[in-house]
């Protein structure tokens, strides 16, 4: 099933219009918060909700970014399905290869960013 | 701070355990490595021991281009600014290595404290047709670890790093007029053909500098094809890019700076050819 059908099939295509252009400018395996709220103009908080009950609905899975907290880089160094698994230390080998100064970081100093990937099982 | 043997100790902690230990067959591990072969091997032992594996070191390569076909037969080692430790006859050139010592200024606190701290930097200066190679073994950068645990480093500051050396050296070269190699055409032919990929690519616009940075393990030309047809017209700044086969003929991950003819090797390599086969397979197709 296409990406945009389990949505227009779900609580979301319900509640909104312009579907077709999620469709179009979304990853399935990276889907932010901020994509779904600007694609159809929601406030921030209804957007999170709205992910959160596509998660209910093993629609969305949940996913935990850990992001480089250097300021020129920032990249999502990997990411887990449950916070229990964020590391203590994490190095970022980007860091690390363009011989920035500091590449390890302690699990106090990085910003975890959430974000969904489309549920495989119901593509 | 700078007795023989601590400056031996700084060289040994440039290269790999594992190539140490198989060296100077040591079973300890950490500190007590390094004190163990300075007590016990002679500095001339230790000095060999570095020269011979300069390959195994993490290194900045720095590359220019010759305005005419180099000459062995011309050279001589006479007013070289550095003391040459060997030099090699290869096909078409020379390779020398040399080992200046190199000065950092460091300011401590707790107590405060400024003190120069010398370190050997191992070469291998590379003449070859049209080509001037030099591979400067990475230095610590982490001046703390140089330390007892509680003083903190305020401040580094390099008196004489290795832009400094390959300058004398360029100097003394100034009749080939060395000027540095445009590596773009070499690296975009390993791109092209998916030797490597990028994780990090950095590129020239007609207007602007754009910097593609991937998540996670992903590479640029599998995720973002159209980006990579694109950028590929253009010039390419410091990228970061990822060995595709798993021959382990290049090294798993090397930087390019391609428009300023800089390599870059910052992990240690998995065998000795590893770094030579990078310098080989872009020069080979530029």
């Amino acid at each position: 099933m296409k990406f945009f059908q389990i949505i227009d099939n779900s609580f979301i295509g319900r509640f909104v219009d312009k579907r077709l252009n999620l469709i179009a400018s979304t990853d399935p395996e990276r889907i932010y918060v901020e994509n779904i709220r600007s694609f159809y103009n929601l406030t921030t908080p209804l957007a999170k909700t709205f992910c959160n009950m596509a998660v209910k609905e093993h629609l969305f899975n949940k996913h935990f970014g850990v992001e480089c907290p250097n300021e020129s880089c920032q990249r999502i160094i990997t990411s887990y399905t449950s916070k229990d698994e964020l590391p203590e230390i994490i190095e970022c080998e980007h860091c690390l290869l363009l011989e920035k100064d500091k590449y390890q970081f302690g699990k106090s100093e990085y910003n975890v960013i959430e974000f969904y990937k489309l549920n495989k099982k119901v593509v | 701070m700078n007795s023989e043997k601590s400056v031996l100790k700084r060289l040994l902690k440039l290269y790999p355990v594992k190539t140490i230990k198989d060296e100077f067959d040591t079973t300890h591990s950490g500190e007590a490595l390094y004190e163990e072969v300075v007590e016990t091997k002679n500095a001339n032992l230790i000095c060999n021991f570095a020269y011979t594996n300069i390959n195994n070191t993490k290194q900045h390569v720095y590359i220019y281009y010759l305005d005419k076909i180099f000459n062995p037969a011309t050279f001589s080692p006479a007013g070289f600014p550095y003391p040459i430790i060997n030099q090699t006859v290869i096909v078409d050139g020379i390779q020398i290595i040399i080992s200046p010592i190199v000065e950092f200024r460091v300011i401590l606190t707790n107590p405060f404290e400024e003190t120069i701290m010398n370190f050997h930097q191992p070469y291998i200066i590379t003449l070859k047709n049209r080509h001037l190679t030099f591979q400067a073994t990475i230095l610590e950068k982490n001046m703390a670890t140089y330390f007892e645990d509680g003083r903190k480093v305020i401040n580094v500051e390099k008196i004489n790093d290795e832009t400094v050396a390959i300058q004398h050296i360029i100097d003394f070269l100034n009749h080939y007029h060395p000027i540095s190699c445009d590596l773009n055409k070499g690296i975009k032919h390993l791109w092209h053909n998916d030797r490597i990929d990028s994780r990090y690519v950095k590129w020239k616009k007609n207007r602007s500098t754009t910097t593609e940075s991937m998540d996670e393990n992903y590479t640029l030309k599998s995720q973002y094809p159209d980006i990579y047809a694109e950028l590929i017209k253009n010039p390419l700044n410091k990228t970061i890019f990822k060995y595709l086969p798993e021959d382990e003929s290049l090294p798993d991950h090397f930087t390019v700076d391609p428009t300023k003819g800089e390599i870059s090797v910052p992990l240690y390599s998995k065998n000795v050819n590893q770094i030579a086969n990078a310098i080989n397979e872009i020069l080979s197709n530029n």
